[in-house]
């Protein structure tokens, strides 16, 4: 307890200039903080507000597509004019391919199809639309 | 040949055929309401992103003077 009083007995002070100007720094910092910290929750407000609209706009899209199959559904078929491939010398593939013993003795692997993303699916029926429409013009 | 050659639609199919062009379309007017939206959202947020960086320059200014007089003490 001695040692504590003679401890603030020795104590120093530092003066500050321009201590309205530092008062001043101090409140206006802690009033910009906080309003920045309200602008966060706005901030955050309008992230949620843009994945619901993401979420509904999503839902929207998967409708068009819905109704953009049936369309297709409904509307008659029609043969398009296809594009014949070049025609194959049959005579040379069959002499081109003797299988060997060895090949005959081994299983062939079943061929395992790539699953398929959703991506990969659109653009598959992308490329199929755009040769259709080739095959109009 | 096949181009030239009519098509025809029973008047029952073509009738359910209007009602989902008509049903596409106006999904399609929600999209786009909808997507205008989110452009609406987006530029508020870029608002107040910009204000956000603002106002953190200002408060760095203000601490810079802070600590400019705390280590300017008086008569040193």
């Amino acid at each position: 307890m001695a040692s504590t009083q003679q401890n603030s007995s020795e104590l120093f002070y530092v003066g500050i200039n321009h201590k309205n100007e530092l008062r001043r720094a101090i409140l206006e910092s802690s009033k910009e903080m906080i309003q920045a910290l309200k602008a966060y929750r706005h901030i955050k407000d309008l992230e949620t507000q843009k994945t619901d609209m993401i979420h509904d706009l999503n839902h929207i899209m998967a409708d068009v597509r819905k109704l953009d199959n049936k369309l297709k559904s409904q509307l008659p078929k029609l043969s398009l004019p296809t594009v014949k491939p070049k025609s194959i010398d049959k005579s040379k593939s069959q002499t081109s391919f003797r299988p060997t013993s060895q090949a005959k003795s081994q299983p062939i692997p079943a061929v395992m199809k790539p699953k398929l993303s959703e991506v990969d699916k659109l653009e598959q029926e992308l490329m199929e639309i755009e040769n259709k429409l080739k095959r109009l013009r | 040949m096949e181009d030239e050659m009519p098509v025809f639609i029973k008047i029952s199919e073509y009738k359910e055929i209007l009602e989902t062009v008509n049903a596409l379309k106006r999904k399609l007017e929600d999209a786009k309401a909808t997507l205008n939206s989110i452009r609406e959202i987006k530029e508020k947020e870029e608002t107040e992103l910009e204000q956000w960086s603002q106002s953190i320059t200002d408060v760095e200014h203000r601490l810079e003077f802070i600590d400019k007089v705390m280590f300017e003490p008086e008569g040193l």
